[in-house]
């Protein structure tokens, strides 16, 4: 195994900080108060460089810039089109070159996208593919600068180039990245995190991995044979690092095995004789098993932040058993382990950052632990709590607001209530055939929805079961005194705009805890499991942090 | 859960390894750090070179103090994105001068009678039927720049009135600086 000093390692991490502050902005950039970029988006952008796979994309986007610089027939410029067009959104960029009527020949704006015609060639880009491309373009002026990037793509502005010419500022772009994350995405090398524990599985089982592999034994196993290793490049020291790890992994080998189920192989790319992985392939299996988003990120970004749906201390909390369907379900020792352990070893790098003698040290490690295993179990309980409060206190505010959404809302949380005769003019109005009149239908809609959202504000006319949620809704509402939560701020569209898009997030997040309560948490012994624990984990805190250890 | 394992062969491995790597840098790429990541947003720079509205915050005027890098591609930002620009004035010329040219645009300085402190900034637009400027950016030798919001055009003249002793005679007068107008 090649070696790497801890040395090195912080200048590795010091690397990713670079680049994870470009992704921050990119993230955080607001057009008018709206964010510019959507997270799915700035996610696809980060997908490519982290696996190297960002050229076939600026190849795609010199070929956009081709187009944008065409926009404005006296500058030649592209700026406007990506800068000047709003945040970023299909809707936005059609409307912006349907505007422009005095395009170059060889450009034309069609019903989904923007063609342009080489002469020797054709090439599209379609509406749906330019928020990617614009997010891309918004990492490039924030990472190698916008000097390097206008340079590049100077010999394409202001007239139709040759597709040779449109292919060598692509090259030209992707030798300024590749020198940029040379110097800032940590090299592969030092992306061992995840490859080690997957090695050290591998090992164990004979070759036979599986998620049924990856359990609580094998990443405390793991933790104990790792983290005292220093120089090998491995950072497995903290508890959480391990874990961490190891949910990633848990995702990809449930990705493998489905796989495997479906084709009978992995999907590695064609050349497997000469024993090539193709980078695309890496990318597609990390877009696949990143289909569906971690809900609390939903709610840590605009506008959802502006409604304090969750404090730090309760996010922090879910961020440590939130991770898709059934994961943290596969890993329960290890989540309890994560809670526990995890913040105690904080605590104790944080203090010998104070270079306290040895034996004060080890009298801190004794008394380091701030809770246990049953009391944590009650604190995700409590939690849990919180989250069905909060889901039904959001429902209230969708039906203030006369929001459909209520609907779905209404069907997760009572999934056995019968709607059909409240909704039956509701569901016969949006039945009504294609052929029909769209006015009369969405007149016919807009009507019965807006009796429906009547009746469950004023709560008449609604089954028991109904009325009971709607009192319980309201009930949690008035309890609620956090931001965003008073009467007077639910009279703003931002605010339940803002519930709108919440609430789904907090459903899926509430269904995870609750399925995580249900069923592995409650069939461990916890008292005991702590007692075991606590014994172990000390050991090892006394092994690296005790005399002689920094 | 998925209990049956897989024999995985050395590529499978490496294939699950890329893919476990790559998933845990996506993740970390956009993981949620707290409190600035001292990184100047574009879109910012874009608003403060072409929106005269545009009030930038305090640490984007830092940066472009600070960043050489990024002043360098502001005023290539600045030169992409203006109508009119004026170069730095020929060598031969003295330290100071009472007017600046470009073509389409002549700045000339008027002393104001009303007051001897004051001075009139006047901007001669050769395109009267043309969009006006509505911003000027004086650029120094050194690499800063300075926003000035330019007043409504009537019939192709600008007048701005200023202090004499004010950054903007100075920097028109100064030689050494581009300017420029969009």
């Amino acid at each position: 195994m090649d070696s790497i000093s801890a040395e090195e390692l912080v200048i590795e991490e010091g690397k990713s900080s670079e680049l994870t502050a470009a992704f921050q902005i990119i993230r955080d950039t607001t057009i008018n108060d709206v964010p510019k970029f959507g997270q799915k988006t700035c996610r696809e952008v980060a997908r490519v460089v982290a696996c190297r796979t960002y050229a076939p994309a600026l190849l795609e986007l010199c070929h956009l810039l081709v187009a944008a610089s065409a926009t404005d027939r006296i500058s030649g410029r592209y700026e406007n089109f990506f800068w000047g067009s709003g945040p970023a959104r299909p809707s936005a960029f059609k409307g912006y070159l349907s505007q422009c009527y005095t395009l170059p020949d060889g450009i034309t704006v069609q019903g989904a996208g923007v063609e342009i015609d080489y002469g020797e060639g054709e090439f599209g880009v379609t509406f749906a593919r330019m928020p990617f491309l614009s997010a891309l373009l918004e990492f490039l002026v924030t990472s190698v600068g916008y000097g390097a990037l206008d340079e590049a793509v100077a010999p394409l502005l202001g007239r139709v180039p040759t597709q040779e010419e449109v292919s060598d500022a692509a090259n030209g772009l992707s030798r300024v990245v590749y020198d940029y994350l040379k110097q800032h995405l940590p090299s592969v090398q030092t992306q061992r995190k995840s490859r080690s524990l997957l090695t050290f599985l591998a090992e164990q089982s004979n070759g036979e991995v599986g998620p049924g592999t990856l359990d609580d034994q094998a990443v405390l196993d793991y933790w104990l044979s790792h983290s005292a290793d220093d120089g090998n490049g491995i950072d497995a020291k903290t508890y959480q690092s391990v874990f961490q790890s190891a949910i990633s992994l848990l995702r990809v080998l449930r990705f493998a095995v489905e796989r495997y189920q479906m084709n009978g192989a992995l999907p590695i790319g064609t050349d497997r004789e000469a024993g090539e992985i193709d980078p695309a392939k890496i990318e597609e299996a990390v877009a696949s098993i990143d289909e569906t988003p971690n809900p609390l990120d939903v709610l840590k970004q605009p506008p959802v932040d502006a409604v304090k749906f969750l404090n730090g201390r309760e996010m922090d909390a879910l961020d440590g058993v939130v991770f898709g369907t059934g994961v943290a379900n596969d890993l329960p020792v290890s989540v309890l382990r994560n809670a526990v352990f995890s913040r105690a070893q904080f605590r104790i790098t944080n203090t010998l950052r104070k270079n306290p003698p040895a034996g004060e040290m080890l009298s801190f490690i004794e008394t380091v632990l701030e809770t246990d295993y049953p009391t944590q179990v009650a604190r995700f309980q409590s939690l849990a709590e919180h989250l069905e409060k909060t889901v039904l206190a959001s429902l209230y505010a969708l039906v203030y607001g006369s929001r459909m959404e209520a609907i779905s809302v209404i069907l997760s949380v009572l999934p056995n209530s019968d709607l059909g005769d409240l909704m039956g003019d509701l569901v016969g109005a949006l039945d009504k055939p294609d052929w029909e009149d769209s006015n009369v239908v969405s007149l016919h809609a807009e009507s019965a929805a807006s009796r429906f959202m009547k009746m469950l504000r004023q709560g008449e006319g609604l089954s028991p079961d109904l009325k009971d949620l709607m009192f319980r809704a309201k009930k949690a509402h008035k309890e609620n005194s956090r931001q965003g939560f008073q009467d007077h701020e639910l009279r703003s569209e931002e605010t339940i705009d803002a519930f709108v898009i919440a609430v789904d997030a907090l459903l899926v997040a509430e269904k995870e805890l609750k399925s995580f309560l249900n069923h592995p948490v409650a069939n461990v012994d916890w008292s005991r499991q702590f007692t075991n624990d606590e014994i172990i984990f000390k050991d090892q805190y006394r092994l690296l942090y005790g005399v002689g250890h920094d | 859960m998925i209990e049956h394992p897989l024999k995985l062969g050395k590529q499978e491995l490496e294939f699950l390894n890329g893919v476990a790597d790559s998933l845990a840098e996506t993740d970390a790429l956009t993981s949620f750090i707290s409190g600035p990541g001292g990184k100047v947003a574009f879109a910012d720079l874009y608003a403060y070179a072409t929106d005269p509205d545009f009030l930038p915050a305090q640490d984007l005027l830092n940066a472009l103090d600070e960043d050489v890098r990024l002043s360098a591609g502001f005023q290539r930002l600045l030169a992409n994105t203006s109508m009119l620009y004026m170069p730095q004035v020929a060598a031969a010329s003295s330290g100071e001068r009472q007017y600046r040219e470009a073509d389409g645009c002549r700045i000339t300085f008027k002393e104001s009678r009303a007051d001897p402190s004051q001075m009139f900034v006047i901007f001669e637009l050769v395109d009267k039927q043309a969009t006006p400027p509505s911003i000027m950016f004086i650029c120094y030798a050194d690499n800063s720049c300075r926003k000035v919001v330019l007043s409504d055009a009537i019939e192709g003249r600008i007048q701005l009135l200023v202090d004499k002793d004010s950054h903007i005679v100075r920097g028109l007068s100064e030689v050494s600086t581009e300017v420029y107008l969009r």
